[in-house]
Parts: structure tokens; C-alpha cells; sequence
């Protein structure tokens, strides 16, 4: 995802390769560790969603215009991964959005052919991160993000074009004419561009109209963006008061300043008149491991808004909608997207996109590099992360989240996701014969009666909610041993680096190498107590034992962790069905993510020691509802 | 506990080391006369139990022939004393590394007499695998016994047997340990045996219990993972990394992903979110010790969280845990008690077991012993011959680090008669016996463990003085004086060794002592000199008494009672006084006594009850021999007679320093009835009963009495209990609750004690009270 080149600098290009490649264990530059990730991504996908294939490779090879650099990115992104590149050791703030520029040094032009092939992602990433242009430079940008004049003319070509952008890209620059104009309207000099950074003491441009605590951001916003980007301050500041107007709820009372807007303001009053927030549309759900965001791409987009289009809005529909991958470690998931769906009377597709949590502050660094706040829109955030990196949205992207509770959100998310279906098909399904691998069968099932219903969400931790209604829910309890323990006891046991690749080893392990059964113990049945001889009686248990210990596999391992936290949730779950009295337990989160193992066991095991009164429910959008319940937030929906 | 000659330190520890000579004077004993053996044999450590009949000097009094008329007048002592042998019944248990199981089962077959026995019930996982050795071995019949069947019915058993053997744990608190009184009814309560997994069990009697789910996270997945983890291998090992490991490098918490806490649900930022959530996030090495912290806490939390929703959804409250995982390790029973009260708000208690390690040999013992119905009895703690708790602990004893070679000791006294509580109590769940818990009052602690060992050579020198004839008591009392120094020892470093310490424990620990080393009664020749002395003033004192008006003959009645418990070898003053001063008289205690107003003084109340209508029956708890029985109690009970009151005198069944026994007090009535026909009028008419307590303690625990004591106290109708002495109504049931009219009085012989509860040596305690309506 372009997010990772905030970090820009030579030693970033080995250390990504290297971070995703092997955790770290050989600095190779690009080639090598391009060749590993590739055969990796060969042999780690146990299921293979989530990205289109070559053909999307083929159309888009023709955006490329920018350096090979990003193809090492593009690449890696594409073995979809938790925790494939490694940040943290890098500045999270680096001021100065120079990365494009060294990545196309650091390039060897000997590797123009790779480069090339590469640069699919890295064009639409590039569209993104190059962000409007000012004055006549946005021209050639947009021509750019159009893809059609770009890329062809070799890497010196390429790199002139680079820095012509680069130069232009004083990133907001539409937005800063129309701020002026709207500043000036409300009656507010325009702050001299060097004092900016001085201008906290004075009202924000907004000014009477704002209560004070809302002006307190305001200006730090304000004084944060142009300290960086020399923008007036006002401009941004006003860019703040719309998007609360857009916020919907937040506040309605929009400052009466937008009578000499430009056609892009017109656009925006427009959707502001009906009620509807600004353009883009984004859900975010930071969760502990990963980054959910969902995005709504208006298919609707007739010719004149589309001339109106800001560009900085066109790049990043485009960069989004154009490409499966972003940055080392952004994913499309592509099966997941919906299409024609409407929402606030705008049809379009959802997008379902995700990158690890410990990306975020690249993310945010790309944000205010891009001058995402430029864009007036409001970032529906849940999850924990809204909270942990509020603050850093603030004072570096320029940007307030709305935070929202990830519970909230996630129900309903679930309940919109689950009434609009997939596509035409089910959105929730159950399994026939989970414990027989020739009959199971993965089943549509309609949730027509959803209350009361036991919500299980498996992401790093777990959370247990019973849902009664719509707005009556409560969280029953939580357990510490969910996806996170899984992929962190596996890295720990295996030296294995991504979550598929834990799941991968894990479908060829054998866990009864490791577990001690209850067969182990008493030679069959335990019937004392009716226990069957091929229930877990301790997991990890063999591994007491030096001989045991010598003679299992890293697959085994695998096996043995993923089978021991699966069991452990479905077993918290029934208790809590059984307290609660619900039957139908819905499972979702990111850790069934191509996970059919656990689906199935989680489904055998809550029919076997319920004797059939439990039902396991599963959903096509797993990991999403947060992000979804976030993005209907922002649309006051339902 | 004792530490075997040869340690394994060389050889591997798999292999069975028989060059180790054990200690028979220690461990094993009374293994002659073992008759029935069961053996529990776990992954790491064998228990063994056995019941045996212990052969045991007893005093013995006996009223002289009465058929020769004058022959009475030519004795000095109003009855004689005869040590006789006497059997009781004893369970051992007895705790050892499976290293040395080789060693044992030779020991035993060397040592075994009785021939009797041709089967060992065996229950256990490692069971099976001795199963051709101890046949081999002992020539006995190995009967395999359900696990979780033992597990059970153990755990009945030491519930309702030994007090004070449940415990919560608290982390930081001073003690760690808090004690919980026995519950009357035990039932339902659910039992988590963590070993290697997890087993719920809810039990609702005796017999019936039922397996109500499991996990397989337990204490298997703690070792088999640790050892995957840290390449540690021992269990015990890896409990000590996690003691110095810090989680939170491993574990994702909650401000690891919100910054902060969650404060919309108000989830603390220090809650763990996902365990090892780190470990897969970074690709830096993480400490042993860290991973395994991280671990213990993964399993505990998961294993309180079921533990928790088992509960709940089973409506119970009281949850024990067991198994290998907890036994003995403060580090569990710390993280297990966290997530306990974390999970269920308090609502649960996590509770453990001072013998949870013997729980399985305990059910598997009671299997075999079912025809005996050992049920049916009422069992007690040996303090003498049991190691106590963590005997074993190597993290309270840092210089014990070697585990092996310690044998852990459990010994249970078969007692005559079944025990219950008293009937009259206002509410036997929440009473307890003692007025101050030492473990908790570490002044008091340290001063009473003070006053014992300052009061050992007293002990001891009576000891021997009483067995004149014995070539060996010397020897005999010096054994007994390192025995019950060491215990004193013990309980300064471990308060917690047996329960809550009080000062009814050390003294029942003095006693379990002396018994140990056959001194059954060193206080019955002084006993029977003081009970001659006051018979032949009984007839005086009564005469005295009824010369007065009413209302002085209740006063004098009051401070004669009050002055008869002066006469006290119990209390280190008095013995002092009445060593040196042998003719201390009736009259001078008398003086002694504090004048009214008195320390706690409602005379006043108690004289304007007497005024209204006779009780209708009341129950005496009698204190000392001589003076205090004869011409203390009995003016006073022969006041209640006269009054229209029956009497039920009760006392204790064994002795205990100069306490009147039931035996004595069969006696010395007898003598009194001969001298006063009130008296033998109300014995003929059923008017006035002896009983005896079921105790041998100079303290009174009202929840384990005789059960014809209750019976009597029940039928009779018993409307008012007067409890006497310092030991029954100060150290003891100075705040029990009961039902019914009580009066606790006694004189505070002890500086300390007067100090503390405001007065000075002498100060008198009268308490007489009227349960609210």
C-alpha cells in the first residue's frame, strides 16, 4: 500500500523486502526477495480470494509509470499477510513525503523490465500518494492517474514526470482557492502563510460559529498542515468545519460561507442538501491485528460530477477500485465486493480492503501527505485503534476521526450486511457434516429470525455479544486466546510469518501428535463420564514428553495450536449459549479468513456437546461488519 | 517430612534409586499393624494410604471398691488411676517423588505383619504402570479405581473432616491463606481438577456428582507448551520462569490497541486482549521467562473463565480446584484466583485445599474400606503426625529447592464417636470457634508462639513427672519437646501450615503431641490430688452458701465459679502460683478476683433473669479438675436444681492439662451425690446428666461435639449454656452466636490477653446473653 512509502529512504526498500519476505532474517534487495515472496505466495494459499489474477496485472501494467521499487510491493502485498512488513523501526512522523523520489533512485534502470511489470500497483498507488496539484500541475496529474500518456517513456521520462509532480504536488491546493474564498466570505484574513504555525492564538476561520472546543482542533489542524505544506491556515480550517457539516449529526450548522464556492464546492453542497456526507465514503476498523476499511465507489458518477470530481477524490476511486493490491501489505479482498448496492440513494460497489494495524501510522503519514483532510471528509473509525491513533490522525494526518464503539458497529454491520445479501447469494451459511470431509457441505442459511443471537467475533482476542435486538445487546464475556494467540504461539512454534502460511502448515499437521486424547489415557472411551476416546483431553499434552516433543513436525504444531484455540472458543461459546439461552451462534472475524478448519470444527463441536441444539453460523464478509457498521455511521444508516 | 539418606542427585531420575534407606521412625509408621492399603500414583508423585490401629497409653480412672466401709477413709485420693493400653484407629497418608516408589514398596514389605490384607486399590494415571511392580512386590491384588471417583469421594471427606481445609488465596494479603470454617453442608459444590486438562465436576452428595464439562487447556498444555516454548522440561521449572516473567511483552493488552482502556465497556488497559498477540507481530525473540508468564496466565485466565460459566450455569458458588497444576504452587492459586474473581465479579470463590494432594489415595482408600464404613465416623486432623501445608513448597523454603527426598505426612485419628455441631447454635454456617485468627494478628501470633515455647519446659518437666515409674520418659518428653518446638518453628515461618493458627490449634498441637510420645495424661495425679482436697471441702462450702440470703448465695455463687477457675494449670501464672504455693486456697483465689465492676460485667442482667422463671435445661461446659468442678460448677448447678433446672454437665472425652474428663467427672458426682442428696436425688431422676463434649481440647469448638450431646441438648430442651474458662469462653466462643440464653465467664490469666482486652491478670469476664428476638 502506498502508505509504506512514507518511509522513503534506501534502506527502506531492503528492509520492506526483507520484513516481508523472511522476517528479517536475510537483507536482500529487491530480486531475491521478490523470488522468495513469489514462490511463497505460491504454496500459502489455501484458499485463493481476494485478488483478480493476472489479467487485472495485464490491464493495469499499463498505468506504470513510476519505479520498480513499488513492483517488489505490489508483489509481496499479494502473499496477503499480517504482519509481512516491519515499521517500527522507522520514523512513524517522517515530515517530508520524498519517497517517491527515492524510490525511483534507488532503482537500478538495468531493472527497467521489472520495473516495469511492476509498477502496476505503484501508478495507482502513486495516483494516490501524488494527491491534487495545483493550478495547472493537477492537469498533468490527472493525466497521470489516466494512465494513458504516462509510463511508456522509460525511466528517465518517468522520472522527470515524477518530479514535475512531486513539485506540483502541493497537495489541497483546489480546496486552498476555495478556502480563501470561503474564509473571505466569512469575513476572516486569510493568515499569512508563515505565521501559521503562530496563529493558534487567533479565532479559527470558522470562527463565531464554532463553539470553542470544536475550534481547539481546528487550529492545530490548521497550524499542523501548513506548518508542513505551507498552506494558509484558514484554508484547512474551513475544510474542518465542512466536514462536520458532512458529518451528519455532528454538526448540522454549517457556516454560511460557501456562496463563492467552485463547481467542486457546488458538488459538495449538493450532497450536503440531501443530507449525505461528502464523498469519499470509508469505514475504518483498527482492530488489534488488522486494518478493516471498507469503501463505496459510486457507479453513478454522471459526466458533470465526474468533471467536478476533485482530483484528489477521482485518484483515490481509482487507485482503490483499480488495484487488489496496496503497498507491501494491502489487500483487496475482491470476492468480497458488493455490487450495485444503494446507499444514501447513490448506487455503487462496497470494497472490502485491509492491512495490518502495524501499518497504521504509514497510513496516516500517507493521509497527510496526500492531504487527505483536503478531501472535507470524515473518517468513521472503530475498533481500538480509532482511540489508540486518534491522536496521531490529528496532529499528523490533519485529520478527526469520529470515533465509534467497534460492538456498535460490528452489530450493525452484520445486521446491513446480512439484509443486503452477496450479491444475490446468502450472506450467512452453516455446514453439513462438518466432520466428514467427502459429505461437508457448505450450506446458505437465512437468517430471517436473527434474535437472539450469539455473536462471536474472532479477530486477535475474541468478544462474545448476545444480540436480543437491533439496539439491545450486551457483551457477555471475552477470551484472550483468539486469532493473535493463534498466529503468535505459531510464529513462536514454527518461525512461520503470515497468517496463511500458519494456516497452510496447520492443514497439514496432524494435532493428535501433540494433543493428548482421551484414548491416550484410558484406551477408548472414558465412560465413566461418556467421554469419547477422540476428544482432546490435554492439548499440547504429548508434548510433556522428550520422545513426543522430538518427533513432531512444525505442521503438527500448527495443527495443535489452531485446533486448541478453535476448541477453546466453541466451548466458551456454548457455555455462553447455554447461559443465555440462545441457540444460534454466529461466528465471524478475520480468524476464519480462509480458515475452514476452524469453521468446521467450531461447527462439529457445538452440534456434538450440544447435542444438536446449537447451530454454528457463519458469514462471507467475516472480518468486515466493523468497518461496515463504521462506514453506515457515516451515512446515518439505517 | 524427612529427607531420605541417599539424594538421586546422581542418577537419572527416571530410574529407581533402592540404595535409599528410609526413616521408619518418621514415615511409614505403625505399618505393622497396617491393615488395608490403597495408592494413588500420579505423573510425578505416589500417595499412599493406610489404616492402622495405633496402640496408645491411656489413663484410666477407676472409683475404689466401696463394699468395705471403712476402706474409704484410708485413701488419700478420692479415686485411682491405672495407664492402660488402649487401641484407636489411624489413617496414614503418606507423599513421596514416584522415584522413590521401588524403595517404598520394599520398605513396606519388610515392615508389613499383618497378612490379612490381599488387595491395594490403586487409582491414578500412573496406576497401570506400576501395576506388575507393586503386585510383585507386595503380593497384593492391585484393584484399579476410577479417578475421578476417589477424587470425589476424598474430597467429601477432608471437607467434612478437617476443619479449616479450604482456603482462599490472596494475593498480597498477610497471610496468603484465609481459612474457611467448615460449611454444615458441604453440598453442592463444584470440584476443577486441573492435570493435565481440565475436569468440572459438580457434586451434589455423597454419591452423586456428575462431569459437567472439561477443557483440554490445562495443566498438560502448560507444560507440553512451555517445554515447546523455553526447551525448560521440568513443570516445576517453568512455574519459576513464569514467576519472574512480564507478560506483557508477549500479550497483546487493551492499550495495546486502544491506547488506553476500553472505556466504553470499562475494560481496563491492562486487560490482556490476545494472549501472545505480540509474539506474532514482531519478529524479536522473546525471554523464557516471558513466554512462560504470558502462558500461566493464558491457561489460568481460560481455566477461571470456564470454571466461571460452569458455575453460573449451574447456580453454585463454592468452586474448588485440585490437580497438579495447583498443588502446592502459590503462582496458580494466584493466577487462578485473579481470573476467578475477574470472570464472575466476585460472585465465585476460588477455593483450595490443604489436602488436595491426597485427595485421590484418600478416595481410593475409602473405596477399599467401604464394608468398615468409614463414613460413618468422625475423623480429625493429627497435627503431630502431619507435615502440614507446603511442607514441600519449594518457593517458602528457597533452601528445600530439591524436592525430592521429602516425604509429605498425613495422619487422621478415627475418633470414638461421630461429632456434629451444636444444635443450639444461632447459625452454624458462619460460626467460628476462635476469637482471634493468629494469622492474621501477627502481635498476637508472635506473643503466643512466644508464650508456648516459653511454656515447653513446664510441659515437659510435668510430662516426666507424671510417669515416675517409666524408665524412658525423660527420653520420651525430650522427643516430645523437639517435636513440638519444631512445629512451633513451622507455624512462625507458616502460620498457614494447618489452617488458621489459634490458640485452641497450638494447644490441640501440644496435645497431638504429647500423646505422640505416651504422655496420655501428665495431669492426672495432680488432677486426682486436687479433686481429693476439694471433695473434702465441698460439704463446707455448701454450707457456707446456704447460710446465705438469695441474692448474696447468687453473687457467692458467681465468684465461686469465678475463683474455682483460677485453679488453672493451663495458664503459665496460675501454674507458677501453684507450683510454689500449693496451699493457694479456695478462699484466696477468691480475693484475687477483680471487685465488680468486672472487666465485662452484666451481673447485673443475669441476677434479674434468675429472679424470673427457672430455665427449663442448661447446658454446662466444665472447665478445670479440683477446685473449679467441685466447688466452683457443682454449688451452681446444685442452685439450678434447686431452681427446677435440669443440668447437662458436659465434659471433655480425652484429657487435656488439668481439664475434668468425663471419666472424672463420673466420679467425682458420684463422691458429691454420696455427700449431698440433692444431688443424688437429681442424678437418680434424670435431672442432672453427665455428658461428654467428644473432644480432648482446653478449648470448645461448638461445630464438632459429641453427637449424644446434641441429642440430649435437643430432647431437653436446653434453654440456657454456661460456658467456663479462659480456653472455652475467651479463646474460643467469646463471639458465639447461639440460640438460646448463654453465659460465658472466666478469668483472664494471661497478662498479655488481659492487656489486650483492656484489663489486668484477674480481671473477670462475665458475659451473660439473650439472643434478640
Amino acid at each position: 500500500m502506498i502508505w509504506g512509502e512514507g518511509f522513503g529512504g534506501r534502506g527502506s526498500l531492503a528492509g520492506r523486502g526483507r520484513g516481508s519476505a523472511t522476517r528479517g532474517r536475510e537483507p536482500g534487495i529487491g530480486g531475491s526477495a521478490e523470488f522468495h515472496l513469489l514462490s511463497l505466495e505460491q504454496s500459502s494459499r489455501p484458499r485463493d480470494d481476494g485478488r483478480r489474477g493476472h489479467s487485472s496485472i495485464g490491464r493495469t501494467l499499463r498505468h506504470s509509470a513510476f519505479s520498480g521499487a513499488d513492483w517488489t510491493r505490489t508483489c509481496l502485498s499479494r502473499s496477503p499477510s499480517f504482519s509481512s512488513c516491519r515499521f517500527g523501526s522507522l520514523p512513524p512522523a517522517h515530515p517530508a513525503p520524498l519517497s517517491l523520489d527515492s524510490h525511483a533512485i534507488t532503482l537500478p534502470p538495468s531493472r527497467e523490465p521489472i520495473g516495469r511489470i511492476a509498477a502496476i500497483g505503484s501508478l495507482c498507488a502513486g495516483a494516490w500518494g501524488g494527491g491534487p496539484a495545483e493550478g495547472g500541475a493537477s492537469a498533468e496529474a490527472a493525466a497521470a492517474e489516466e494512465g494513458e500518456a504516462v509510463g511508456t517513456g522509460g525511466w528517465l521520462e518517468r522520472e522527470r514526470r515524477r518530479l514535475q509532480l512531486m513539485g506540483a504536488g502541493r497537495p489541497g491546493a483546489p480546496m486552498e482557492h476555495q478556502a480563501r474564498a470561503s474564509a473571505t466570505a466569512a469575513g476572516t484574513p486569510p493568515g499569512p502563510p508563515t505565521s501559521a504555525s503562530s496563529s493558534s492564538g487567533e479565532p479559527g476561520p470558522g470562527g463565531p460559529a464554532l463553539e470553542p472546543r470544536r475550534r481547539e482542533p481546528a487550529r492545530r489542524r490548521a497550524s499542523s498542515t501548513s506548518a508542513a505544506s505551507s498552506l494558509p491556515s484558514n484554508a484547512a480550517a474551513t475544510v474542518d468545519s465542512q466536514c462536520r457539516g458532512a458529518a451528519g449529526g455532528m454538526n448540522r450548522e454549517r457556516p454560511g460561507s460557501y456562496s463563492g464556492a467552485t463547481h467542486a464546492t457546488r458538488q459538495r453542497l449538493e450532497s450536503l442538501k440531501k443530507n449525505r456526507p461528502l464523498f469519499p465514503w470509508f469505514g475504518l476498523d483498527i482492530g488489534g491485528t488488522l486494518v478493516k476499511l471498507v469503501y463505496f465507489e459510486p457507479k453513478d458518477i454522471t459526466a458533470e460530477e465526474e468533471e467536478e470530481e476533485v482530483e484528489s477524490l477521482k485518484s483515490i476511486r481509482k487507485y482503490l477500485t483499480s488495484n487488489v493490491a496496496y503497498g507491501s501489505t494491502g489487500i483487496r479482498d475482491v470476492h468480497l465486493e458488493l455490487k450495485d448496492l444503494t446507499l444514501c440513494g447513490r448506487k455503487g460497489n462496497l470494497h472490502f480492503i485491509r492491512f495490518p494495524t502495524h501499518d497504521m501510522p504509514a497510513f496516516i503519514q500517507m493521509g497527510r501527505d496526500k492531504n487527505f483532510s483536503s478531501l472535507h471528509t470524515v473518517f468513521c473509525a472503530t475498533g481500538g485503534g480509532a482511540y489508540k491513533f486518534e491522536q496521531d490522525f490529528l496532529t499528523i494526518g490533519d485529520l478527526q476521526l469520529c470515533k465509534l464503539d467497534e460492538l456498535d458497529c460490528l452489530i450493525k454491520g452484520i445486521l446491513y450486511i446480512d439484509s443486503v445479501g452477496f450479491n444475490g447469494r446468502s450472506q450467512c451459511y452453516y455446514f453439513e457434516n462438518p466432520a466428514d470431509s467427502e459429505k461437508c457441505r457448505k450450506l446458505p442459511f437465512n437468517l430471517k429470525n436473527p434474535y437472539p443471537l450469539l455473536l462471536v467475533n474472532i479477530g486477535s482476542g475474541v468478544s462474545i455479544l448476545a444480540v436480543y435486538s437491533k439496539d439491545n445487546y450486551k457483551r457477555v464475556t471475552g477470551t484472550s486466546l483468539g486469532g493473535g494467540t493463534f498466529f503468535g504461539l505459531c510464529c513462536l512454534l514454527t518461525g512461520c510469518t503470515t497468517f496463511e502460511e500458519a494456516l497452510e502448515m496447520a492443514s497439514r499437521g496432524d494435532s493428535t501428535k501433540v494433543d493428548k486424547l482421551v484414548r491416550d489415557i484410558y484406551g477408548g472411551d472414558y465412560e465413566r463420564f461418556s467421554l469419547p476416546g477422540w476428544a482432546v483431553a490435554s492439548s499440547f499434552g504429548n508434548m510433556m514428553s522428550k520422545e513426543k516433543r522430538e518427533a513432531v513436525s512444525k505442521e503438527d504444531l500448527a495443527r495443535a495450536t489452531l485446533i486448541t484455540i478453535t476448541n477453546n472458543i466453541g466451548s466458551i461459546a456454548r457455555m455462553c449459549a447455554l447461559n443465555e439461552n440462545i441457540n444460534q451462534v454466529v461466528f465471524v472475524g478475520n480468524f476464519l479468513r480462509i480458515n475452514t478448519i476452524s469453521m468446521r470444527l467450531l461447527a462439529y463441536a457445538l452440534d456434538y456437546w450440544s447435542k444438536g441444539q446449537l447451530k454454528a453460523l457463519f458469514s462471507e464478509h467475516e472480518g468486515y461488519f466493523g468497518a461496515v457498521g463504521a462506514l453506515l455511521e457515516l451515512l446515518k444508516l439505517p | 517430612m524427612a529427607e531420605c539418606g541417599a539424594s538421586s542427585s546422581g542418577s537419572s531420575g527416571d530410574s529407581l534409586d533402592k540404595s535409599i534407606t528410609l526413616p521408619p521412625d518418621e514415615i511409614f509408621r505403625n505399618l505393622e499393624n497396617a491393615k488395608r492399603f490403597a495408592i494413588d500414583i500420579g505423573g510425578s508423585l505416589t500417595k499412599l494410604a493406610y489404616y492402622s490401629t495405633v496402640q496408645h497409653k491411656v489413663a484410666k480412672v477407676r472409683s475404689f471398691d466401696h463394699s468395705g466401709k471403712d476402706a474409704e477413709q484410708e485413701h488419700e485420693t478420692p479415686y485411682e488411676i491405672s495407664v492402660q493400653e488402649e487401641i484407636s484407629a489411624r489413617l496414614h497418608f503418606i507423599k513421596f517423588e514416584n522415584t522413590y516408589i521401588e524403595a517404598c514398596l520394599d520398605f513396606i514389605k519388610d515392615h508389613l505383619v499383618n497378612t490379612e490384607t490381599k488387595v491395594i486399590q490403586a487409582t491414578g494415571g500412573g496406576a497401570y504402570k506400576f501395576k506388575d511392580l507393586i503386585e510383585q512386590k507386595l503380593r497384593l491384588k492391585v484393584d484399579k479405581e476410577d479417578v475421578m471417583t476417589c477424587l470425589i469421594k476424598g474430597c467429601n471427606f477432608v471437607l467434612k473432616n478437617i476443619p479449616h481445609e479450604a482456603f482462599m488465596y490472596q494475593k498480597d494479603a498477610d497471610p496468603e491463606f484465609r481459612f474457611q470454617t467448615n460449611h454444615p453442608n458441604i453440598f453442592p459444590y463444584l470440584l476443577v481438577n486441573i492435570g493435565s486438562g481440565v475436569s468440572i465436576v459438580k457434586v451434589e452428595t455423597e454419591d452423586k456428582f456428575e462431569w459437567i464439562g472439561g477443557s483440554s487447556i490445562g495443566g498438560g498444555t502448560f507444560w507440553g507448551l512451555g517445554a515447546l516454548l523455553t526447551k525448560t522440561k521440568k513443570f516445576d521449572e517453568l512455574l519459576h520462569l513464569a514467576s519472574k516473567g512480564q507478560h506483557t511483552n508477549v500479550d497483546m493488552l487493551v492499550r495495546d490497541i486502544y491506547g488506553g482502556a476500553y472505556q466504553t465497556l470499562g475494560l481496563s488497559g491492562n486487560l490482556i486482549a490476545s494472549s501472545f498477540g505480540k509474539s506474532a507481530t514482531a519478529d524479536k525473540e522473546f525471554s523464557k521467562e516471558d513466554m512462560s508468564k504470558s502462558l500461566l496466565h493464558m491457561i489460568s485466565n481460560d481455566i477461571g473463565q470456564l470454571a466461571c460459566l460452569y458455575a453460573k450455569l449451574h447456580n453454585l458458588d463454592r468452586v474448588y480446584f485440585g490437580g497438579f497444576f495447583i498443588r502446592g504452587h502459590p503462582v496458580t492459586m494466584r493466577t487462578i484466583t485473579y481470573s476467578i474473581n475477574f470472570f464472575s465479579k466476585g460472585e465465585v470463590q476460588a477455593l483450595f485445599l490443604r489436602h488436595e494432594g491426597y485427595l485421590g489415595a484418600i478416595g481410593a482408600f475409602l473405596k477399599g474400606a467401604e464394608q468398615d464404613n468409614p463414613n460413618q465416623y468422625s475423623w480429625g486432623e493429627n497435627y503431630a503426625g502431619s507435615s502440614g501445608l507446603m511442607s514441600t513448597s519449594p518457593e517458602l523454603y528457597p533452601m528445600q529447592r530439591n524436592r525430592s527426598g521429602t516425604f509429605d505426612l498425613l495422619e487422621m485419628d478415627r475418633l470414638e464417636r461421630p461429632l456434629v455441631n451444636l444444635p443450639l447454635l444461632l447459625d452454624p454456617s458462619s460460626y467460628i470457634p476462635d476469637t482471634v485468627d493468629l494469622t492474621d494478628d501477627a502481635m498476637a501470633r508472635k506473643y503466643w508462639l512466644t508464650c508456648f515455647e516459653e511454656a515447653l519446659d513446664g510441659v515437659v518437666h510435668r510430662a516426666i513427672a507424671s510417669q515416675p515409674d517409666a524408665m524412658d520418659a525423660a527420653e520420651r518428653a525430650e522427643k516430645f519437646r523437639q517435636k513440638y518446638w519444631n512445629k512451633l518453628q513451622t507455624l512462625r515461618h507458616q502460620p498457614f501450615a494447618y489452617g488458621t493458627l489459634t490458640v485452641r490449634s497450638l494447644l490441640e498441637t501440644r496435645e497431638h503431641c504429647l500423646n505422640e510420645f505416651n504422655f496420655p495424661d501428665p495431669y492426672s495425679q495432680v488432677k486426682q490430688k486436687e479433686n481429693g482436697i476439694a471433695l473434702k471441702c465441698f460439704q463446707r462450702v455448701i454450707k457456707s452458701l446456704d447460710s446465705l440470703g438469695w441474692e448474696e448465695r447468687q453473687f457467692a455463687l458467681v465468684k465461686g465459679l469465678l475463683a474455682g477457675n483460677v485453679f488453672d494449670w493451663g495458664a503459665k501464672a496460675v501454674s507458677d502460683v501453684l507450683e510454689s504455693e500449693p496451699q493457694f486456697g479456695f478462699e484466696e483465689a477468691k480475693k484475687k478476683l477483680q471487685e465488680r465492676p468486672w472487666l465485662v460485667d452484666s451481673y447485673g442482667e443475669w441476677l434479674q433473669r434468675l429472679k424470673g422463671p427457672p430455665h427449663k435445661c442448661a447446658l454446662i461446659f466444665a472447665d478445670n479438675s479440683g477446685i473449679d468442678i467441685i466447688l466452683g460448677v457443682f454449688p451452681f448447678v446444685r442452685e439450678l436444681l434447686s431452681r427446677g433446672t435440669e443440668v447437662i454437665l458436659a465434659c471433655n472425652s480425652g484429657p487435656a492439662l488439668n481439664d475434668v474428663t468425663y471419666n472424672e467427672s463420673l466420679i467425682v458426682t458420684e463422691r458429691i451425690a454420696a455427700m449431698d442428696p440433692l444431688i443424688q436425688c437429681a442424678l437418680k431422676e434424670d435431672k442432672l446428666l453427665l455428658v461428654q463434649t467428644g473432644s480432648s481440647s482446653p478449648c470448645l469448638d461448638l461445630s464438632r461435639l459429641d453427637k449424644g450431646l446434641a441429642v440430649l441438648v435437643r430432647e431437653r430442651g436446653t434453654d440456657l449454656v454456661v460456658i467456663e474458662g479462659m480456653g472455652r469462653a475467651i479463646h474460643t466462643n467469646y463471639y458465639a452466636a447461639l440460640c438460646c440464653e448463654s453465659l460465658k465467664l472466666a478469668v483472664i490469666k494471661n497478662s498479655w490477653l488481659a492487656d489486650r482486652l483492656g484489663g489486668r491478670l484477674f480481671s473477670v469476664i462475665f458475659k451473660y446473653e439473650v439472643p434478640a428476638k
